[in-house]
């Protein structure tokens, strides 16, 4: 029965895939469409709609949709905590941090910025924000007894940051403030093939990498003391956990923005279809089940047939609002 | 009793406690004591005397402030985490909160040390997981969700997940603390009948003077910082108890071979 | 001290306005206002009351002027384009007070910035009433753009003129409210012969770009990750671009704004533009490192590309939006320039140029 389920969604995903390519503001005709496949139409105008603008952004989809699931699966094994979400430890008010100072300092341009223009200059200053995050992190865990007390420590982090941040909205023009914000509701498009191309060095082997370590994540489930029993170097596991993740929540960041929800709610939604906690089978049908809601919040966010279009963590957030609820339900009802 | 039985653990001039930035404290020291293959020792003592910082420094879960434990010759302080695992294993008291999980998925856990790396289960495992669930009378609830469990029952799917962990010697940390009186006694008469079944050596730290007093082999009773080790006899006739618990407002008798707690 | 009778009526208007709008509505069409493009302000020659009309998404405001006694030799300004406008009317000395005073493009500001003569009352995201009530200036021109902010300065006791003049969607519309500050300053005659001017060199520019039957499609507007902001097919962007002759891919919009578009919707809609005049950057590996999908565009094959930086400045003023503001003729001419340069073939663009290859 729980086989059927991964198999569903194996089928699902090239499903997905291709109607969010099918499908978006410009309706495509199907000999569009045949001409790509047949070769023909390099650099027509179907050919840069389909190939060059939504396949990068089905694929970053598929990628953050692999990505937040696991960092957020690893963070709710790490906390013992079913609201904890990839972005719990800082990540992500630490990219904003660094693209903050990237983008709202435009009035007071230091000459180093001026070379890094643009989405590589965000990608970048995301990516030092949250790395200084996590490397703060790294160093107080090993020496934080309590699990419960990182994860304040993170969300303090968390706090100053943002009220760095918007101190310095305040002191910016309204055109800087515009983009940073922007860029705050996270897009999943302008990810070029460099870009993609790192994503997928990146997340691919972590993933993989998280499937090898399910054993000691199941005992850690018990808690520190019993996975210690069971011959878990706990210390040494906690490091692991929190590095995985936070590389994974930095990543994506980097390149599209803070992603709300999914890294929160993939997770349970495995949890609940499957109804298990052992990680080997959550890992993997957290991933396909990421992989195939992403790709579907993408094609909503679209909303093709209107000559409009949603902000990508809009979406999610209609997909991941519901699901917090049935959570929060949910364990309240466990803690008698 | 068979005086002749091998010895499986030893505590050397073992003190524990807590390191502290300038001064240790203490909690227990001059340990010298051991325990038999087979035997279920009871350590007692009033509260706070140190008997959870004994059991955690046992079983490796805090270093010792000098002396050590040996484990079959092995010092503890001397083997690596997975291979201590396979030599002692725990039931605590701390809580486990998580849904999704059955009786069986706890148990199985138990096997964590000697499966690979993805946790295989392998019809030898299946058959000792099995075994032990009947072993501790859980078998009609094996499918159960273990947050649906009593107290007791949940309890008993810990000892359970420390059986099938294979180990020669089970460390318990007041294993009937939060327990209802009838779960109290179920409990101590089944580690008393593990004890008796599978040879493994079991300690464990409990308030339960009276059951405890029944079932043991030996007693530990913290006495001073220190402990006196003997048969309930043995320390009845030291009059341990009254010097252990000086303002227990009881006195321990053997009347008629069993051992009495009489209250004042 | 006569303290000049010059007050802003929000309330009283609106009790009163459905009266007076009504009265205004028919006389506004009347040939009696002085203001012969700008729709939301309404003066009658002779006299002494100015109606501005602003028009916000869920309301109405009216806001009533009385001029009379007006003493302006300390202005604070509020929005550079204003400081344009008084710059226009030789006015610049009468400034004390300007929001991100690093900004302004305008020389005679900056020097008085750099002599400590103008007082710094805020950013452009928020102003400091501290420091204008301190600065304590005869008057306050300023813009506003919802209702809240009429209210924002009800604590100040200066003299608070609000200009809209942005709600208005053709370019010489804008200007025409420098009739309106010239009111303010005691400079009317300035004023007219500046508008006349301006609008005199304006028409002359498009009665020679209405005589070209071609009309070369014209892409606006920037994107911002895969949105595109383009402009309304009623905005002032619009009206540049078909008064210069040419043809905006979007004219069918009826929006005065700007509109959100999928950069797949402009990939299409703009297959056959002629050009794209409205970016901020200033070369290609700029215009590549903002956006990559901008090499998808076909202006972009044929690196047609114009940006509105020419008279931008690293400090991130550009005077594009200050004397830009204030100079549509020079604004349609560089239009012109782009669009049909036969018909200017010795004038040099002033505020757009064309991307560095």
């Amino acid at each position: 029965m729980r086989n059927l389920l991964s198999i569903i969604l194996v089928i699902l995903i090239p499903i997905c895939f291709v109607t969010d390519i099918l499908f978006g503001s410009v309706q495509i005709p199907l000999q569009g469409f045949i001409d790509i496949l047949q070769g023909n139409g390099d650099n027509s105008l179907w050919y840069n709609i389909i190939v060059r603008l939504r396949l990068p952004r089905a694929i970053s989809a598929i990628l953050v949709g692999i990505a937040l699931p696991i960092s957020g699966l690893l963070m709710q094994t790490l906390f013992k905590n079913p609201l904890a979400d990839p972005y719990i430890l800082g990540v992500s008010t630490g990219a904003s941090l660094g693209v903050a100072f990237y983008s709202l300092m435009g009035g007071i341009t230091l000459g180093i910025f001026t070379f890094l223009n643009g989405s590589l200059g965000t990608a970048i200053s995301a990516l030092i924000g949250s790395s200084i995050i996590i490397l703060l992190i790294l160093v107080i865990a090993p020496k934080i007894k309590n699990i419960a007390s990182l994860l304040i420590i993170g969300i303090m982090f968390g706090s100053l940051t943002s009220a760095i941040v918007n101190m310095l909205q305040y002191f910016s023009n309204p055109d800087e403030v515009h983009n940073f914000l922007l860029w705050t509701m996270g897009s999943l498009a302008n990810i070029d093939k460099t870009e993609i191309a790192l994503m997928i060095i990146v997340i691919i082997p972590i993933t993989i990498a998280t499937l090898l370590i399910h054993k000691p994540l199941d005992a850690i489930l018990l808690g520190e003391n019993y996975a210690h029993s069971l011959g878990v170097n706990t210390g040494k596991i906690k490091i692991v956990i929190i590095i995985f993740s936070t590389i994974l929540a930095s990543i994506v960041t980097a390149f599209a923005g803070p992603i709300g929800f999914v890294g929160m709610t993939v997770p349970h939604i495995a949890r609940f279809l499957l109804k298990t906690n052992s990680h080997k089978k959550l890992i993997i049908n957290a991933v396909l089940i990421g992989i195939n809601l992403m790709l579907i919040c993408d094609l909503i966010s679209q909303l093709p047939g209107t000559q409009t279009m949603l902000p990508i963590n809009t979406v999610t957030a209609i997909f991941g609002a519901p699901i917090v609820i049935l959570v929060i339900y949910r364990s309240r009802r466990n803690n008698l | 009793m068979n005086k002749t039985k091998n010895i499986l653990v030893t505590l050397e001039n073992l003190a524990v406690g807590y390191v502290g930035k300038t001064l240790n404290s203490i909690i227990l020291s001059n340990l010298n004591l051991s325990i038999a293959e087979g035997e279920l020792v009871c350590l007692l003592g009033p509260n706070g005397c140190g008997k959870s910082t004994l059991i955690r420094t046992i079983a490796g879960m805090q270093p010792s402030l000098s002396g050590e434990v040996f484990i079959k010759e092995n010092a503890i302080s001397t083997l690596e985490i997975q291979n201590l695992a396979k030599v002692v294993s725990v039931v605590l008291t701390d809580t486990i909160d998580v849904p999704n999980m059955t009786v069986f998925d706890i148990v199985a856990l138990g096997r964590y040390p000697h499966t690979g790396w993805f946790g295989t289960l392998h019809s030898k495992d299946l058959e000792l997981i099995n075994d032990c669930i009947s072993k501790v009378g859980l078998e009609h609830l094996k499918t159960r969700e273990f947050l649906q469990l009593s107290d007791g029952e949940k309890q008993r799917t810990l000892i359970a997940k420390a059986l099938v962990q294979d180990t020669d010697f089970i460390l318990l940390d007041e294993p009937t603390a939060h327990l209802d009186l009838s779960s109290r006694i179920e409990i101590m008469k089944l580690l008393k009948e593990l004890a008796h079944t599978t040879k493994k050596s079991f300690l464990l730290s409990t308030h339960e003077l009276e059951l405890a007093l029944q079932i043991s082999d030996k007693i530990w009773l913290v006495s001073n910082k220190e402990i006196v080790s003997g048969t309930a006899t043995e320390l009845i006739q030291q009059k341990a108890f009254e010097t252990s618990f000086p303002n227990g407002n009881f006195v321990v008798e053997e009347v008629q071979g069993r051992i009495q707690i009489n209250y004042r | 001290m006569r303290r000049f009778a010059f007050f802003v009526l929000i309330v009283a208007c609106l009790c009163s306005c459905k009266r007076a709008s009504q009265t205004q509505e028919t006389t506004q069409h009347s040939s009696d206002n002085i203001f012969k493009y700008a729709k939301n302000i309404f003066f009658h020659p002779g006299s002494d009351t100015v109606y501005v009309y602003c028009t916000w998404n869920d309301s109405k405001d009216t806001l009533v002027y009385c001029l009379r006694d007006i003493k302006s030799n300390s202005i604070a300004v509020i929005s550079t384009t204003d400081i344009a406008m008084l710059a226009e009317l030789g006015a610049t000395d009468q400034i004390t007070g300007i929001c991100d005073p690093f900004r302004t493009t305008n020389p005679k500001v900056q020097e008085r910035v750099k002599q400590g003569l103008v007082q710094n009352v805020g950013t452009s995201m928020e102003t400091n009433i501290e420091a204008l009530v301190a600065l304590n200036p005869d008057l306050v021109i300023t813009s506003a753009y919802n209702s809240l902010d009429l209210k924002k300065y009800q604590h100040v006791s200066c003299p608070i003129v609000f200009t809209t003049s942005w709600q208005e969607n053709t370019p010489l519309a804008r200007i025409e409210w420098i009739k309106f500050v010239g009111m303010l300053i005691g400079k009317t005659h300035e004023a007219d012969s500046v508008f006349a001017e301006i609008e005199k060199k304006y028409l002359a520019l498009k009665s020679r770009a209405d005589s070209i039957d071609t009309k070369p499609l014209v892409l606006a507007g920037a994107a911002s990750n895969d949105i595109w902001y383009m402009p309304g097919g009623k905005s002032y962007v619009a009206q540049f671009i078909a008064d210069a002759g040419g043809k905006f891919i979007w004219e069918a919009d009826e929006n005065t704004g700007s509109v959100v578009l999928n950069f797949e919707q402009v990939l299409h809609a703009s297959q056959n533009a002629d050009c794209w005049i409205g970016c901020d950057e200033k070369s290609y590996a700029e215009l590549d490192a903002m956006n990559k999908n901008y090499k998808l565009l076909d202006v972009y094959k044929k690196k047609a590309i114009y940006n509105r930086s020419k008279r931008s400045f690293p400090n991130g003023g550009n005077d594009y939006w200050e004397y830009g503001y204030v100079r549509p003729d020079i604004v349609l001419a560089d239009y012109m320039k782009i669009i049909h340069p036969e018909l200017l073939p010795d004038y040099e663009t002033v505020f757009l140029e064309k991307l560095a290859e």
